[in-house]
């Protein structure tokens, strides 16, 4: 195994893991603030489609991604709407959402599945950073960079004084309104942000990652998502935790395979999702034990 | 200013107005969208909803689709009323029809009034087990269900893929993923003289009065039910919340295990890729259709089957594509969602309120 | 009284009015994808052979193409409505609509079914294929010299025969230009998923192949390729425009000449059921947008050679080949027989990870 193979792997892994830490952070935002928006598969692709599709029309790689961005947001509102002043059922709403969103994205794209866009560039860093494993960590296009500084945003905020309320409001909805906090508008913020992050992860997927579009570019990965927050017990550290370990051993099992190893295609392809579960498992000791790792209580309870 | 206040009881009128209601809001969107793109929207409308109610056949394949999401959204129900949320329905399906096929392969030698029923255990079996597997990760380590039972679903599409891949693969198959045709003596038979409508839509009914009856009549279902809304009192009145998460997934699981048993040895009579059908996740929007009801599942399933049919009639027809239908689907789950709304709460105008 | 001769007259009239009707009325043709036409090069290359159908026969037939059919009861439904609809030649394009095909073929004897990549016939039941792997072998041979680290990867989807003959074609080819050439194989196990196909071919490219050609659907290959900057090998459907200058060569599925012989068997009223498998002989499989880098000498050696295979004097399969497991499959001079290609399930000596 030479030194240019596990630079690229490691290259590989990032990159695999970014759409999954961003749509994670908006997860875990939302939840916080106790919504359950289980639309991140509509939001993803239509973020894809969105900003694939502005990509071709205006050949801006800036005005796409706001594309993205504006698409899961305007999505997110959908779902939000309904929840916060219908108080509808969260689960069926962000259901709904994914259907409507992943239908809308197919509408809208499906005419152009067989265009192509020139890819996002990575950023070359300066000469002085010769080391090939920096390089290999360090040298990627800018959603991925973008997916960094947002995720420190995201870790300081959390930990900062201005998250309480939004905790509270996933916690205990009815003290916090009693306190005097706008409990909805917070909650819509949250979810705006959330819808914001999948579009981003979207765009992410379209305009860099492979960069076509098909109807099923999300691959699964609102829910694989959804699911990693759940393991990562809504802490940034923990997700990116999550991610690189799904993202490492979907790549892994590709190498397994083309290296020769014996063991059936489909047992390697089913690894990711095994690792998770036992991964949980021997994480959720620990949270068992820490109350600040609990599910916030009201998550996915209407507030009435 | 308008605001809302809950209302008291919640409303018999408006629990019958809100699916029409819904549904009219749902077309007249749809019209509004097909009017916008200069495409004939009443006639695509009316292909849409109302021919497949048209003719007998269409109505034979209407049920025939809604018996897998039906016997889904049953055990859904029990799962969700108890606030236990299982979106692992579909990796259910599967376990049940790989398993309860593998079976069906090997007992194809078998006299039809055995085989049939010990497939249709094996299926129930398999489905309960898998939800097992997630309902025990919870009681033990605390592992949210949400997260298992979407990872489970992923895995057992692997394992289907491995199986067809491997021992269940058709020797004459020319090497392709599938398994054998099932034998006839393995197929359910079908309660029509002409056409085929596989005895699972008469087992979908029977199940749906049984939990009707269970629910109205008996305490045994009530203790999910108490579990969902409020579980120190579930606790203090002796249940015990582990034990009854069990139950409720393997009652959730057994039947979405039979669910996909009797698809596989029914319409569909082979073991394929393609067994899902996307049923699992489908029966989940069911489920919540019906206010988890089973009345309201039944003819929840009933409706979602008639976009299924009437999306494909339209494509034929008019060649709207299919991404439609989910536009549709999606539309109409958030109405009905809206709608449903006015059950429990009314919208009052208020006027200046002394301080 | 009519007099005699006016009543011939009028008799005569009336028959050539009816054959006139006959005659005009237009084939009702219909072709079902699995898969959105756009996304995948499968479909679009079948809808491509449509387009040339309806070029090459004008108003003597009216086309219908549906997208998104699943295998399944959703084939039997669509398949059953279409017969009701007088679609008098239906093309199933996908693997997994053969058995729904059979099933319904059984109750519209007079409707001629067409299946591709099949291997099920019935009366009114034929199949057509392509015998992509000549094309395969070109590619091969032009990629076998242009390779110069002597490994050349491979994403490829299931390991179904069309595959492994594929692979065994292309491999046969690129060691009839370097005995050295190994092909590094990954399975995707999934005919369209372009992160995954994406991610394999830079694995591939990491472990030092420098052509890359695949067995799926998207074009993500074509562009991690161009971004890396070695060659690709297209399959499908011209896929020059995703990599402007790593192109080598697309192996091309030109369904037209199929297409067009069918129909007018159908309209001539010959129509019979066959397991058509054309290959360069009809220009089915043909090398397109060679890239300019290729020498003259290796592409007169392709024609020589596509020139043999069309007048049946050249032999892809023909031994001495030994397998991977060091098997000799075929002694010196042998040649395989179609059954043999169709369920073909072993690979060449060369290829690495077969699985």
């Amino acid at each position: 195994m030479d030194i240019y193979l596990i630079e690229a792997m490691i290259t590989a892994v990032i990159r695999s893991a970014t759409p999954l830490l961003l749509l994670g952070l908006g997860i875990i935002i939302s939840e916080r603030a106790g919504i359950l928006n289980l639309g991140q598969e509509g939001m993803l692709t239509c973020g894809a489609v969105a900003s694939f599709l502005t990509m071709l029309a205006t050949g801006s790689f800036p005005i796409s991604i706001l594309a993205a961005v504006a698409a899961g947001m305007i999505l997110s509102s959908v779902f939000i709407t309904p929840v916060l002043i219908l108080h509808t059922n969260q689960v069926a709403t962000g259901l709904a959402l994914t259907i409507l969103g992943l239908g809308i994205a197919a509408l809208a794209g499906n005419p152009y599945a067989g265009e192509t866009i020139t890819a996002y560039q990575v950023i070359s860093l300066p000469e002085f950073m010769s080391s090939p494993i920096l390089r290999a960590i360090l040298e990627h296009d800018p959603i991925v960079y973008l997916s960094w500084i947002i995720a420190i945003g995201v870790t300081f905020f959390l930990r900062s004084s201005s998250s309480s309320i939004l905790i509270a409001c996933g916690h205990a909805p009815r003290v916090a309104t009693i306190l005097g906090h706008n409990v909805i508008k917070i909650q819509a913020l949250a979810t705006l942000f959330g819808g914001a992050m999948a579009g981003l992860a979207g765009a992410y997927l379209a305009l860099s990652f492979t960069p076509i579009w098909s109807e099923s570019i999300g691959a699964g990965r609102g829910w694989i998502a959804l699911a990693l927050v759940v393991f990562a017990s809504r802490q940034v550290g923990r997700l990116l935790l999550g991610a690189i370990i799904f993202g490492s051993t979907d790549i892994l099992q590709l190498l397994l395979q083309a290296i020769g190893l014996s063991m059936s295609s489909h047992i390697l392809a089913a690894s990711p999702y095994l690792v998770t579960i036992a991964a949980l498992v021997l994480l959720s000791r620990q949270n068992n034990l820490n109350p600040k790792l609990r599910e916030p209580r009201s998550l996915g309870q209407p507030n009435i | 200013m308008f605001i809302r206040r809950r209302r008291i009881a919640p409303s018999l009128a408006w629990q019958f107005l809100s699916p029409p209601l819904a549904i009219t809001l749902a077309l007249a969107t749809g019209y509004l969208f097909l009017t916008l793109q200069d495409l004939p929207a009443q006639a695509i409308l009316l292909d849409f909803l109302i021919s497949p109610l048209s003719d007998f056949y269409s109505l034979v394949e209407i049920i025939g689709k809604a018996t897998p999401l039906l016997i889904c959204a049953l055990g859904l129900s029990i799962c969700y009323r108890a606030k236990i949320w299982n979106i692992g329905a579909e990796g259910q399906f599967i376990a049940g029809a790989l398993i309860g096929g593998a079976v069906a392969l090997h007992l194809d030698d078998w006299p039809s009034w055995l085989s049939l029923p010990t497939i249709c255990m094996a299926g129930i079996a398999a489905g309960s087990s898998w939800a097992g597997i997630s309902a025990w990760l919870k009681v033990s380590f605390k592992a949210n269900e949400v997260l298992t039972t979407i990872m489970l679903n992923y895995i057992s599409l692997h394992l289907l893929a491995w199986s067809l891949s491997g021992p269940l693969k058709d020797p004459e198959g020319f090497n392709f993923p599938e398994s054998a045709l099932f034998a006839d003596s393995v197929i359910l038979p079908s309660i029509l003289a002409e056409g085929y409508l596989s005895i699972g839509a008469l087992i979908a009914l029977l199940l749906t009065v049984l939990l009707f009856i269970l629910n109205r009549y008996s305490i045994l279902l009530f203790r999910f039910q108490l579990l969902g809304e409020d579980e120190s009192s579930a606790r203090f009145s002796g249940l015990s919340p582990k034990r009854l998460t069990l139950q409720a997934m393997a009652i959730s699981g057994g039947l979405a295990g039979l669910a996909g048993i009797m698809e596989i040895a029914g319409p569909v009579g082979q073991l394929t890729m393609n067994v899902n059908f996307g049923f699992g996740y489908a029966a989940i929007i069911v489920a919540f259709l019906g206010r988890l009801k089973p009345m309201g599942m039944l003819f929840a399933s009933l409706l979602m089957s008639i976009t299924y049919l009437g999306a494909e009639n339209v494509q034929i027809g008019f060649g709207i594509p299919r991404a439609t239908t989910s536009i549709f689907q999606g539309a109409l789950l958030l109405y009905l969602l809206a709608t449903d709304f006015f059950i429990n709460f009314e919208i009052r105008i208020a006027r200046a309120q002394p301080e | 009284m009519i007099k005699k001769k006016y009543k011939y007259l009028l008799v005569l009239i009336l028959i050539g009015y009816v054959a006139q009707s006959i005659s005009q009325e237009p084939l009702k043709v219909a072709f079902l994808y699995q898969h959105p036409v756009n996304a995948g090069g499968w479909s679009l290359s079948h809808e491509q052979g449509r387009l040339d159908a309806e070029n090459e026969f004008g108003d003597k037939i009216i086309t219908i193409a549906l997208e998104g059919i699943q295998p399944g009861p959703d084939t039997r439904r669509t398949l059953i409505n279409l017969a009701r609809e007088n679609y008098e030649l239906i093309f199933a394009t996908s693997f997994g609509h053969m058995n729904s095909v059979m099933k319904v073929a059984r109750s519209f004897p007079q409707i001629s079914f067409q299946h591709a990549s099949g291997y099920k016939t019935a009366n009114n039941v034929g199949t057509y294929q392509i015998r992509a792997m000549q094309g395969r072998y070109l590619a091969g041979k032009i990629a076998g010299h242009m390779s110069t680290s002597k490994k050349i990867g491979y994403v490829a989807s299931f390991p179904i025969p069309e595959v492994i003959r594929g692979i065994n074609a292309f491999t046969l080819g690129a060691q009839a230009a370097n005995p050295d050439v190994t092909i590094q194989a990954i399975w995707i196990n999934s005919w369209m998923n372009a992160a995954k196909e994406r991610e394999a071919t830079e694995l591939l490219i990491n472990l030092g192949a420098d052509v890359i050609t695949h067995h799926t659907e998207t074009p993500a290959l074509m562009v991690a390729a161009e971004e890396a900057g070695v060659w690709a090998v297209g399959y499908q459907y011209d896929r020059s425009q995703f990599a402007p200058n790593s192109h080598l060569v697309t192996i091309e599925h030109n369904w037209g000449p199929i297409y067009n012989s069918i129909i007018r068997d159908k309209l001539e009223g010959n129509w019979k059921s066959e397991s058509l498998w054309f290959g360069v002989d009809l220009d089915a499989t043909r090398l397109v947008s060679i890239s300019p880098k290729v020498p003259s000498s290796i592409l007169s050696d392709i024609e020589e050679i596509r020139t043999q295979m069309a007048n049946k004097t050249f032999n892809i399969f023909k031994g001495p080949i030994i397998d991977i497991e060091g098997k000799t499959r075929l002694g010196r001079d042998q040649t395989l027989k179609d059954e043999d290609l169709i369920g073909m399930e072993w690979f060449v000596k060369g290829v690495i990870n077969a699985d």
